[in-house]
C-alpha cells in the first residue's frame, strides 16, 4: 500500500513537471527551441520503431559498458595492490589525483588524438570509473577489522578462508556502492565522449546530429533516451548487487 | 608447557604493563588470573598466544594448537552462529555438526542459525566460548570467558567448564574469586607492578 502510495507520488510529481513544460513549450511557440512533450514522445516512439534505432543503443550500451567493467576489474586489482605494497600506492596516488582533477573534455580530445575515436567511450568511461572503484575498495581493505584478522590468525585459519570469510564480505559493500556511483558516472562520461568525437552507431552521434541539423525534438528524444538506459542500468545493477551482496552478507552502500 | 623467564611487555611507546616477569605452566594445570584493570592478566594471554613480542625476555610455549577466546567475542557480523564456529573447524558440512553440537553445550542450540547482530552481548560471548571449546587446541587461553552472562548463566557454564577442562591446559582471566576457585587448579594474582604472584591452590 505505502509502495502504491510513493509511486503515485513519483508520477504525480512527474507529471506536474511535465505539464509545467508543455506550458512553457506553449508559452515560448517556438519548437527550435523548446519542443512540446507530446511531440518529443511521438519522435520516441517513432525511434522505437526502427532496427537502426536499437543497434545504435546496443553498440553504444556495449562499448561503454565494456569500459566501465574494465575499469572496475582494474580498480579492484589495483586497490588491494596498493594496500599491500606502499611503493605501488605511492607511485599512483599522483596519478589518480591527476585523473580525478582532469576535465573529462581534455581526457576525451587527449584519447581522441592519441588511439582514435573508436575506442575514446569506452576508454573514457573506464577513466572516470578506475579512481572511484579504486578509492573505494582501497578504503574497504583498510578498513578491515583488525580484531577479526587477529582472531583468524590465532584459530590459523588458511588464506582461502579468510579470504571467503573476512576480506571479500569485508570489502563487498564498498565494491558494491563504488560500482553503482561508477556506473552512472561512467555512462555519462561515456555519451559525452560519443557526442565529441561522433563514433559511427553511437547515441552520441545521433545527439550531434541533432544539434547539428538544429533538430531540437530528437536532441530531447535521445537525451531521454540517454535518462532512461542510465535509470535502467542503475535499476539492474542494483538489483544483481543486491543479490551478491546477499550471498557475501554484504550490504549496499550508497554514497551517490 | 609455558615458561615466561624474565618478560617485559607493552605496548607502543608506553611504559611496560610485565616487567621481568618470570612464570612457569606445567602440561595439565589450569591457571586462573587475576588481579586489578591494566594489571597485565590479558597481556600475559596475549603473549602466549603469539600476538604480541616480548620487549624482553623470553615466552616458550608447547602447544602447537590454541584455542584463544578474546575479551570480546570477535565474531564475524554476516556468518551465523553455527558457520562462526565452524569457521575455526572445517569450514564445510563435514564439521557442521560438530560446531552445532558446542553450540548446545553452551546452551545457544535454538540460536544457531541467527547472526552476532541477531544476540546478546551474553550469547555472543557464548558463541565464543562454543568456537574455542569446538576447536580444542592443546591450551586454552580464555579472557574473561563468562564476564557477560548472569549469574545462573555463569554457574551452568563453569559446570561445564570444569568438567571440559579436566586434565587440559588452561589459562583464564577472571574477576571472580568463585570461578577461579571452581575451575583453576593455580591462582596468580598479578601485582600491578609488571609482576605474577601465587594467591593459593585452592
Amino acid at each position: 500500500m505505502k509502495c502504491w502510495r510513493t509511486l503515485g507520488k513519483q508520477c504525480a510529481v512527474i507529471a506536474l513537471w511535465i505539464a509545467l513544460w508543455a506550458l512553457l513549450a506553449a508559452a515560448v511557440r517556438q519548437p527550435l527551441l523548446l519542443p512540446d512533450p507530446a511531440a518529443v514522445l511521438a519522435r520516441l516512439f517513432a525511434l522505437a520503431q526502427q532496427t537502426a534505432f536499437w543497434q545504435i543503443v546496443l553498440f553504444s550500451v556495449g562499448r561503454i559498458m565494456l569500459g566501465i567493467l574494465c575499469a572496475v576489474a582494474l580498480g579492484a586489482v589495483m586497490a588491494v595492490l596498493s594496500c599491500r605494497f606502499s611503493a605501488v600506492e605511492a607511485l599512483f596516488a599522483p596519478l589518480l589525483t591527476v585523473v580525478k582533477a582532469t576535465p573529462v573534455a581534455s581526457f576525451i580530445l587527449l584519447v581522441l588524438i592519441w588511439i582514435g575515436r573508436g575506442s575514446v567511450p569506452a576508454v573514457i568511461a573506464a577513466l572516470m570509473v578506475l579512481p572511484v572503484v579504486w578509492t573505494n575498495v582501497a578504503a574497504g581493505v583498510r578498513g578491515v577489522d583488525r580484531e577479526l584478522l587477529e582472531m583468524a590468525d590465532s584459530y590459523r585459519l588458511g588464506a582461502a578462508v579468510r579470504l571467503r570469510r573476512i576480506l571479500i564480505p569485508s570489502v563487498m559493500p564498498y565494491f558494491l556502492s563504488a560500482v553503482r556511483t561508477g556506473i552512472g558516472i561512467g555512462w555519462k562520461a561515456g555519451v559525452a565522449a560519443e557526442v565529441l568525437t561522433v563514433p559511427v552507431r553511437s547515441i552520441g552521434k545521433m545527439i550531434y546530429e541533432s544539434k547539428l541539423y538544429l533538430e531540437t525534438t530528437d536532441l530531447f528524444a535521445w537525451t531521454a533516451v540517454v535518462i532512461v538506459i542510465s535509470l535502467l542500468l542503475e535499476k539492474l545493477l542494483v538489483a544483481a548487487l543486491e543479490r551478491l551482496g546477499g550471498r557475501y552478507g554484504g550490504e549496499v552502500r550508497g554514497n551517490d | 608447557m609455558i615458561e615466561f623467564s624474565a618478560v617485559t611487555a607493552g605496548y607502543g611507546s608506553a611504559p611496560p604493563v610485565l616487567e621481568n616477569c618470570t612464570f612457569r605452566v606445567a602440561p595439565g594445570e589450569r591457571v586462573a588470573l587475576m588481579g586489578p584493570s591494566g594489571s597485565g592478566k590479558t597481556t600475559v594471554l596475549r603473549l602466549i598466544g603469539a600476538r604480541l613480542q616480548p620487549r624482553q625476555g623470553t615466552v616458550r610455549v608447547g602447544a602447537q594448537k590454541i584455542s584463544y577466546m578474546f575479551q570480546e567475542p570477535r565474531l564475524l557480523p554476516w556468518l551465523s552462529a553455527e558457520d562462526n564456529v565452524n569457521l575455526v573447524l572445517s569450514d564445510g558440512p563435514a564439521t557442521l555438526a560438530a560446531a552445532r553440537r558446542a553450540l548446545e553445550a553452551v546452551g545457544l542450540g535454538d540460536a544457531a542459525k541467527k547472526r552476532p547482530a541477531e544476540l546478546s552481548g551474553g550469547m555472543r560471548q557464548r558463541v565464543s566460548l562454543a568456537r574455542a571449546l569446538a576447536y580444542d587446541g592443546d591450551l586454552f587461553l580464555l579472557d574473561e570467558p563468562l564476564s557477560a552472562l548472569d549469574a545462573d548463566k555463569a554457574a551452568e557454564l563453569l559446570d561445564l567448564l570444569a568438567r571440559h577442562m579436566e586434565g587440559r591446559t588452561l589459562l583464564f582471566v577472571t574477576h571472580s574469586l568463585a570461578q577461579a576457585r571452581t575451575l583453576a587448579t593455580r591462582i596468580c594474582v598479578m601485582d600491578g607492578r609488571g609482576g605474577i604472584a601465587p594467591l593459593e591452590a585452592p
